[in-house]
């Protein structure tokens, strides 16, 4: 009895369908992207994942077979690459701050999947505040920044070894957003130290290449970074 | 009594029990031992509301309904008895005094009664006025006369046209700006006139028969302009 269940036990773990490991032999159609797109004051980098369907959504692929993903910007095309580290997955980084551009995964042994467009969020300029990158925590400090774009949602944070790391959330953007006093918590080192304030627009969108089965997961925001010398009298 | 009678009264006494609100007691139900009372303090301008609740600390009890004559006074003030807000459960009463330690007793007429339980409420403050209309891009400067202690300060916009926005801050500082991009709006075309409130929190305070907490507020309403 106990041979037979350990005989049947052996017989399903063999039915099994492991999860490939590439995308070699899979079907465009049987591939989804999830890409995270964040752009800065000098390029976009995209992170790319790779899945096949019907597959542990967790579980990634690597290109296979002389596959290649590639970011295209007019007619100038830039590579991604693996990203160190155990999870498979890609980056690119394109020169643009504003616009769109498109990702082609160009494929051997099935149908190449071309011009999955990404578009980004609005791009926008950050002014420091005044007083020649110094700022003082027992002062409260204006950013402004342009274009406002109302309709969108911003994310502003503040982080730095002498501060307490705060975020905050705009509901809609009024191009400019003022840090109280009451906002800066002492951090784990005493002031001066250098504070990194930061707005978040997030938004964009995707448009699929018919080839491919879906998106996992997209998401963009054009990030604008600002480093400070931040005291306390 | 007829047979369907005779059939219907063992009926009805099995049904009754499981009809009843299981978390609630009613407090004659309940012994002083096995009480606790929830208080909550809001000290305002001029006016302090005072919310008292009983529960009972049984198993599978919860809140008690106070019957059989027990009543909720205020302890400095025997004559404002507390009453009975819509659902019945919790008792309020007002007072002019927003400042010192407010308590109330819970009178009994079949136990002991629970007397002078109460808390310290923070101390009151001046919110300095505000342009009651501003540009909804500008930042609302809100000061008030900071204090040391150990209370928790927290800022808190609500509003019927906003979602309400509570931001405790770090420490009392005497001054916040609240950005108007933070209101969250439900309708950004229209006008939205929002409460905007600096609210002081004591530090919980508490023993087996009382929960207490207290906050002293102010507040200023501001109209923002799209």
């Amino acid at each position: 009895m106990k041979r037979a269940l350990v005989v049947l036990s052996m017989l399903f773990l063999g039915c099994a369908d492991p999860p490939p490991d590439d995308t070699a032999g899979l079907s465009t159609n049987d591939l989804s992207l999830q890409i995270l797109v964040e752009t800065n004051e000098e390029a976009t980098t995209a992170r790319i994942g790779i899945y096949a369907l019907g597959h542990d959504r967790y579980h990634r692929l690597w290109l296979g077979g002389g596959d290649r993903l590639v970011a295209r910007v007019g007619d100038r095309t830039f590579e991604a690459e693996e990203v160190d580290g155990s999870l498979a997955g890609y980056t690119v980084k394109v020169p643009i701050t504003d616009g769109s551009f498109e990702l082609d995964l160009l494929r051997t042994g099935s149908s190449s999947a071309r011009a999955t467009r990404i578009d980004l969020p609005p791009a926008f300029a950050l002014s420091p505040p005044a007083g020649d990158g110094l700022v003082h925590l027992e002062r409260p400090f204006t950013l402004q920044w342009t274009p406002a774009v109302a309709s969108s949602s911003m994310r502003a944070t503040l982080a730095g070894p002498c501060v307490v790391a705060a975020e905050r959330t705009l509901s809609a953007d009024t191009g400019t957003f003022t840090w109280s006093v009451a906002d800066f918590g002492h951090g784990a080192t005493p002031a001066p130290c250098t504070v990194t304030i930061a707005l978040h627009r997030p938004g964009g969108q995707v448009t699929l290449a018919p080839e491919l089965a879906g998106v996992q997961l997209f998401r963009a925001q054009q990030v604008r970074a600002i480093g400070l010398w931040a005291t306390r009298s | 009594m007829t047979p369907p009678a005779r059939l219907a009264l063992p009926l009805l006494l099995l049904a009754t029990p499981a009809c009843r609100d299981a978390g609630v007691d009613l407090s004659e139900d309940v012994g002083s031992s096995d009480m606790r009372v929830v208080l909550t303090v809001n000290a305002g301008e001029g006016q302090t509301t005072v919310r008292a609740q009983a529960s009972a600390l049984l198993p599978n009890s919860g809140a008690v309904v106070l019957s059989a004559g027990d009543r909720f006074v205020l302890h400095d003030d025997p004559t404002r008895v507390l009453a009975a807000e819509p659902g019945g459960v919790t008792q309020v009463t007002t007072t002019p005094r927003n400042r010192g330690r407010i308590a109330v007793d819970l009178l009994r007429t079949g136990d002991r009664s629970l007397i002078d339980l109460g808390i310290e409420v923070p101390p009151p403050f001046t919110l300095e006025p505000v342009a009651p209309r501003a540009p909804w891009s500008s930042p609302i400067t809100l000061r008030w006369d900071r204090t040391e202690g150990t209370y928790t300060t927290a800022i808190v916009v609500e509003g019927a046209c906003a979602k309400k926005l509570v931001r405790p801050l770090v420490s009392d500082t005497g001054e916040y700006l609240v950005n108007g991009g933070e209101i969250e709006r439900l309708d950004p075309r229209s006008p939205c006139t929002v409460t905007v409130s600096v609210v002081r929190t004591a530090p919980y305070s508490g023993s087996r028969e009382l929960y207490a907490q207290a906050t002293q507020s102010r507040s200023v309403v501001v109209e923002l302009l799209p």
